[in-house]
C-alpha cells in the first residue's frame, strides 16, 4: 500500500455511495410516472462516485510515488483540537440560544447565547493556539464579540442567536 | 436558618416570577414581535407583511420581519413550536403551511397552530399570449384536446395551488385533454418563458403577471376569485364558467402556537385588522399587486378548513398523499 | 434630451450620492464578510428605501449590490476566505499574491478590475437595452440546460491537475443539488426524512464551510506546524500596480467584462458561473497557464471584472422585460413595484426619468467602488499584523455569524461545520473544492432544464440540438473538452520529454 490516504479517499467514496443508494431507496416511488423520474439523476451520480471511488482506491495502491498528507503529528492534533472547540461553539450557540429564549426574560432573548459562546470559543482556540498572555487572551474574546454585536443589531439590523 | 429559608424561598419565588408563564400578559406587547416570513425576501407576501409590520410598529407593536425560508417553511413552523406560545413569535404562511405537512411526516400538523388573521389573498390568474389569438379558456381547452401534450402551462413550483386546482377542474371537466403542468422556480421564470413561446399558458397569480396584464402583452383567460378582478373586466371567472366549486384564493396569513391565550390573539388579529383598514397601506398593497383580505381570528378558521378539503382532493388526485 | 439631463442631475445630487456611498461603503464591508451576501445585503436595506424617492432608493440598492460584489474579494486576498461566492474563484490566486508580499497588487487589481467589469456592464447597459431586450426570453429549457453542462466543461478543465479526486469532488456537488424536493414534481428525495433539508443544503453555509471554515484550518496548521506567533505577512506589501500590470490586462479586462455581461444578461446564471468562466478562459488563453494558482494578477483581473460586469447585465433583463437577471436583481425587482413601476418596455417610455437615474446611479456606484476600494486598501491590509492565531479564531467567529444570518437557521450552523471539515480534509489531499462548488450551482440548472424540456416537448429528445442556441453552446461545449483533453496530453508529453531530456542529460 503506497499512499494510504488515497486509498482512505477511495473507500470513503464507496461508502458515500453506499449512503446515497440508501437514500434512494428511502426516497421511494415518484408520485407521477414521468419520461425521466426523480431518482435517475441520483442514480446515475451515485453509480459515477462508486466508481471514482474504486478508480482512486486502486491508485492508492499502485501509485509510485509515495506522497505524505499528514507530515506534521503535533500542528493535527492542534487542528483537530480547533475544529472540536468549533463543533462545540456551534452547538453551545444552538443550545444557549434555545434555552435563554425559553426564559421569558425579555433582554436574554438576543444576541447573548451568540456573545457567551463565541467569548468562550476564542477563549479556548487562542489558548489552543499558543496564546499565553490571560489579558491578552480575555481582552480579545471579549473585544470581538461585542464589536460584531454591536454592528450587526446596530447597523446591519441582524439579531443573531 | 430560618432567615435564611425564607430569604431563600424568596429569591425562588423572584425567580419564578422572572420566568412567568405566558398567561399573565397583560401588558402584550411588552418586546418586539418576530414575524417569520416563509417566504424569501422581495416577493410579493414578503413585501406585504412588511408593510403591515411597517403600520404595526408605528402603532406599539413592534414587528420585525425575518426571513426564514429554510426547508420549505418548516424551519419557520419549528422555531415557532419550539418557542413558548406568548404571542411573540409568529409565522407568515401560505397554502404549503397547510399542505406540507400532510404530505410528509413533520411531527407537527396545521392544527398544532392557531390562526391569527389572514392578510391577503391572492386568487390564481391563467394568462396566455395576446398574440395567440385565443379569447376563452374554453378555446384553450378545446385546442388543447385536439393537440395532445402540446398545450402546456407554467407556475412557480412543482406543488402549487395552480396546479391542484388545474388538475381537479381537468379531471372532472376535461377528462380526455392531455395537459403537461412545467414548474418554474418564482413567478418570473414563468412569465419569461411564456414571453418566450416555451409555454401556452401561465398559471400565476396578480402580483407577479400584472406588469404583462397592464402592457397588453399577456392577456387573462379566467380568474379563480369569487368575483371578476376589477382591474380586468372582461376576464371572467372560473366559477361563471363552471360552477361555484371552481374557487380558490391562496391565503397568506398569519399563525401562533396552539396554547396562547386568546386575549393575545386578539390583541394580534386587532392590529392587522387596523393596518388593513388604513388607506396608506391599501395603497402600497396595491402598487405591489396584491388585496388587503383581512379575516380575523375568528372567520380565518372555517376558511382554513375549506383550503384543508380542497387540498386532501386534489393532492390525493395528484397521488401525494 | 432635457429628462435625461435632469436624470442624471438627480443622481447626482447630494441625497443620491449619500445614499450611493453608503450603499457602496456597508456593501464592501458586507461583502468582506464571510457568509453576509449581496442578497442579504439589498434584501436588508430595501426596507428602509421604501419611503425614498425612486432615484434615491436605487442609489442605495446599486451600491450595495456594487460594493458587495467587490468586497468579497478582500477576505479572500488577505485572508484567504472568500467573503462571497463571487470571490470564491479569486480566491484561487489572491493568497498566493498575499504570500508573496504583493497583496497590495493584488488589492488594487481587483478594485480596478471590479471598477472596469462594471462600468463595462453599465456601459452596454445604456446602449444595449432596448436591443437585447429580447434576448433573455429567447432561452429555453433546453438552451438553459446547454449552458449549464458548457459550465460544467468548465468545471472539468480546472479540475485537470487531479482528474480523478476533480471527478470525486464534482459528483459530490452533484450529489448535494439532488437533496431536497424534485423540481419537477415535488417529491422530497435523499432527504433521509430530515425536515431541515427538505428545500436541499443552503448554498451559503456550504460556501463558508468549504471554502471559509476548511481554508481557515489550512492557515492555522501552517502556523502550527510552523510553531509561530507571527501574522500571514509580516511585512505590508509597498508595491503597488504599475501600469504595465494594467495594459498587459487589457484584452482580459475586456473579455471578462464581456463574460460577466451575458451571463449577468442570462436569467439564473450569476456572480459564481461568471467569475469562474472568465477564470478558466483567462487561463486557456495565457502564455503562462502553468503558473496558475500560485498566484497571477491575471486571474484576478479575469474573476473580478467579469464577477462585476454582472451587475449590469442583470439589469438589462430586469429593466426591460421585468425579468431578472440575477437573486439580487430579483429583490430590486420587489422595490420597483412597492414604488409602484412597472418594468417592461412600458418603463422606458413612461418614466425614462427613472430609467436615465438608474443607468446613472450604476455608473457612480461603480466610481464611488473604485474610490472607497483604492483608499480602504491602506488600512484593511493592517488585518495582516494581526497574529494568525488570533486573526483565524475570529474569522471562524465571523463565519458562524455568517452562515447563521443567511436564513435565521441554527440548523445551517452545523452545515457550517461540517463542509468545515470537508473543505479542510480535502485540500489536505488536494482534492479540488472549486468544482464541488460549480456543481452544486449548475446541477440545479442543469438537471431541472433537461427534464423541463422534456416535459414541454413531451419526451421529444430531438428539441436539445433542433434549437439555434442549444446546439450551438453545446458545439463549443465539445470544442472546449477537447481542447482541455488536447492541451492536457501536450503538457504531459512535454512534461515526459523534459524528464527523458534530464536523465540523459545527467547521464552525460
Amino acid at each position: 500500500m503506497r499512499n494510504t490516504t488515497d486509498v482512505v479517499t477511495g473507500l470513503l467514496t464507496i461508502a458515500f455511495s453506499a449512503l446515497g443508494a440508501w437514500g434512494i431507496v428511502l426516497t421511494g416511488e415518484p408520485s407521477e410516472a414521468s419520461v425521466v423520474e426523480p431518482t435517475s439523476f441520483t442514480k446515475a451520480i451515485v453509480a459515477g462516485l462508486f466508481i471514482l471511488g474504486c478508480v482512486q482506491t486502486w491508485m492508492g495502491f499502485t501509485t509510485k510515488r509515495k506522497i505524505s498528507y499528514w507530515p506534521n503529528r503535533a500542528a493535527m492534533k492542534k487542528i483537530i483540537y480547533t475544529a472540536a472547540l468549533f463543533f462545540c461553539y456551534a452547538s453551545l450557540t444552538v443550545a444557549l440560544s434555545d434555552l435563554l429564549k425559553n426564559t421569558g426574560i425579555l433582554w436574554l432573548a438576543d444576541n447573548v447565547a451568540f456573545w457567551i459562546a463565541t467569548f468562550a470559543f476564542l477563549v479556548s482556540a487562542l489558548l489552543v493556539g499558543g496564546r499565553r498572555k490571560p489579558l491578552e487572551i480575555v481582552l480579545v474574546s471579549a473585544f470581538v464579540p461585542t464589536v460584531i454585536v454591536f454592528t450587526f443589531s446596530r447597523f446591519f439590523l441582524i439579531t443573531l442567536p | 436558618m430560618k432567615r435564611f429559608s425564607s430569604l431563600l424561598m424568596a429569591s425562588l419565588v423572584a425567580l419564578g416570577l422572572c420566568v412567568a408563564p405566558a398567561g399573565a400578559a397583560p401588558n402584550y406587547p411588552a418586546k418586539p414581535i418576530n414575524m417569520l416570513c416563509v417566504f424569501g425576501p422581495g416577493g410579493a407576501a414578503d413585501l406585504g407583511l412588511r408593510v403591515v409590520a411597517e403600520y404595526a410598529t408605528k402603532h406599539g407593536f413592534t414587528m420585525n420581519v425575518v426571513n426564514m425560508p429554510g426547508g420549505s417553511g418548516t424551519q419557520a413552523a419549528m422555531q415557532v413550536l419550539n418557542s413558548r406560545p406568548d404571542g411573540y413569535n409568529v409565522v407568515f404562511g401560505s397554502t404549503s403551511f397547510v399542505t406540507l405537512p400532510m404530505m410528509k411526516r413533520l411531527g407537527y400538523t396545521i392544527d398544532d397552530f392557531i390562526p391569527v388573521a389572514d392578510i391577503t389573498d391572492m386568487p390564481l390568474t391563467f394568462c396566455v399570449r395576446s398574440d395567440s389569438g385565443i379569447n376563452s379558456f374554453d378555446e384553450w381547452m378545446a385546442l388543447a384536446e385536439k393537440n395532445p401534450g402540446q398545450y402546456n402551462y407554467g407556475s412557480p413550483g412543482s406543488i402549487t395551488s395552480q396546479r391542484q386546482f388545474l388538475s381537479v377542474l381537468l379531471k372532472d371537466k376535461f377528462p380526455n385533454a392531455s395537459v403537461n403542468h412545467v414548474p418554474y422556480a418564482s413567478g418570473h421564470e414563468v412569465n419569461t418563458a411564456l414571453l418566450g413561446n416555451e409555454l401556452k399558458a401561465a398559471f400565476g397569480v396578480p402580483g407577479t403577471n400584472q406588469n404583462y396584464l397592464k402592457s397588453g402583452e399577456f392577456k387573462l383567460l379566467a380568474v379563480t376569485s369569487d368575483k371578476r378582478l376589477p382591474e380586468y373586466p372582461d376576464a371572467p371567472t372560473f366559477a361563471e364558467l363552471y360552477g361555484d366549486k371552481y374557487y380558490w384564493v391562496s391565503f397568506h396569513g398569519i399563525f401562533v402556537k396552539k396554547g396562547t391565550p386568546e386575549e393575545i390573539v386578539k390583541k394580534l388579529s386587532d392590529i392587522v385588522g387596523q393596518a388593513l383598514a388604513d388607506p396608506e397601506v391599501i395603497e402600497k398593497f396595491n402598487k405591489i399587486g396584491i388585496t388587503a383580505n383581512y379575516r380575523n381570528y375568528k372567520d380565518f378558521v372555517p376558511f382554513l378548513d375549506n383550503v384543508k378539503a380542497q387540498s386532501v382532493e386534489a393532492l390525493t388526485l395528484l397521488g401525494l398523499i | 434630451m432635457d429628462i435625461v439631463l435632469s436624470a442624471i442631475a438627480t443622481a447626482l445630487s447630494p441625497a443620491c450620492l449619500l445614499a450611493n456611498g453608503v450603499g457602496v461603503a456597508l456593501g464592501i464591508i458586507f461583502g468582506a464578510l464571510p457568509g453576509l451576501t449581496a442578497a442579504m445585503g439589498v434584501a436588508l436595506i430595501m426596507p428602509l428605501t421604501f419611503n425614498m424617492p425612486t432615484v434615491e432608493a436605487f442609489s442605495a440598492l446599486l451600491g450595495m449590490y456594487c460594493g458587495a460584489v467587490y468586497g468579497g474579494s478582500i477576505t479572500a486576498i488577505l485572508v484567504g476566505t472568500p467573503g462571497t461566492v463571487a470571490a470564491a474563484a479569486t480566491m484561487l490566486e489572491g493568497p498566493g499574491l498575499t504570500a508573496r508580499g504583493e497583496s497590495k497588487k493584488a488589492l488594487d487589481m481587483a478594485t480596478i478590475a471590479s471598477f472596469i467589469g462594471g462600468t463595462f456592464s453599465c456601459i452596454m447597459l445604456i446602449i444595449l437595452s432596448p436591443l437585447l431586450a429580447k434576448a433573455a426570453t429567447a432561452f429555453g429549457a433546453q438552451d438553459y440546460f446547454a449552458v449549464a453542462i458548457f459550465g460544467m466543461a468548465v468545471v472539468a478543465s480546472l479540475a485537470s491537475s487531479s482528474a480523478i479526486k476533480g471527478g470525486i469532488a464534482a459528483l459530490l456537488g452533484l450529489y448535494i443539488s439532488t437533496i431536497g424536493t424534485d423540481p419537477i414534481y415535488g417529491d422530497l428525495r435523499n432527504t433521509f426524512d430530515i425536515p431541515q433539508l427538505f428545500s436541499g443544503l443552503p448554498l451559503v453555509p456550504v460556501l463558508v464551510g468549504l471554502f471559509a471554515v476548511g481554508q481557515i484550518l489550512v492557515t492555522m496548521e501552517q502556523a502550527f506546524v510552523k510553531n509561530s506567533q507571527s501574522s500571514i505577512n509580516v511585512e505590508i506589501s509597498r508595491k503597488g500596480l504599475s501600469l504595465k500590470d494594467l495594459t498587459s490586462n487589457a484584452y482580459n479586462f475586456l473579455r471578462s467584462s464581456i463574460i460577466g455581461t451575458v451571463v449577468g444578461i442570462i436569467p439564473a446564471t450569476g456572480v459564481g458561473t461568471a467569475s469562474y468562466i472568465a477564470y478558466s478562459t483567462a487561463r486557456s488563453a495565457s502564455k503562462t497557464p502553468e503558473l496558475y494558482g500560485k498566484g497571477v494578477l491575471e486571474g484576478i483581473a479575469a474573476t473580478e471584472s467579469s464577477n462585476n460586469a454582472v451587475t449590469g447585465g442583470a439589469l438589462i433583463p430586469l429593466l426591460t422585460l421585468g425579468v431578472p437577471g440575477d437573486i439580487v436583481v430579483a429583490i430590486m425587482l420587489g422595490a420597483l413595484m412597492i414604488q409602484g413601476l412597472v418594468p417592461g418596455p412600458l418603463l422606458f417610455t413612461e418614466h425614462p426619468d427613472v430609467v436615465y437615474g438608474i443607468f446613472t446611479a450604476l455608473g457612480v456606484s461603480n466610481i464611488l467602488m473604485l474610490v472607497m476600494g483604492l483608499m480602504a486598501v491602506r488600512p484593511l491590509a493592517k488585518v495582516l499584523l494581526v497574529p494568525t492565531t488570533i486573526l483565524m479564531p475570529a474569522v471562524l467567529t465571523l463565519c458562524i455569524v455568517g452562515g447563521y444570518a443567511v436564513n435565521n437557521s441554527t440548523f445551517d450552523l452545523y452545515i457550517v461545520f461540517a463542509f468545515g471539515i470537508l473543505g479542510y480534509l480535502m485540500a489536505k489531499i488536494n482534492m479540488p473544492a472549486s468544482p464541488l462548488l460549480l456543481s452544486m450551482i449548475l446541477s440545479p440548472i442543469a438537471e431541472t432544464n433537461f427534464r423541463r424540456a422534456l416535459v414541454i416537448s413531451d419526451g421529444d429528445y430531438s428539441v436539445f440540438v433542433t434549437s439555434p442556441i442549444s446546439l450551438g453552446v453545446l458545439l463549443v461545449t465539445l470544442g472546449v473538452i477537447v481542447r482541455t483533453v488536447l492541451v492536457e496530453i501536450r503538457t504531459r508529453r512535454k512534461l515526459a520529454e523534459a524528464e527523458e531530456q534530464f536523465v540523459s542529460d545527467s547521464v552525460q
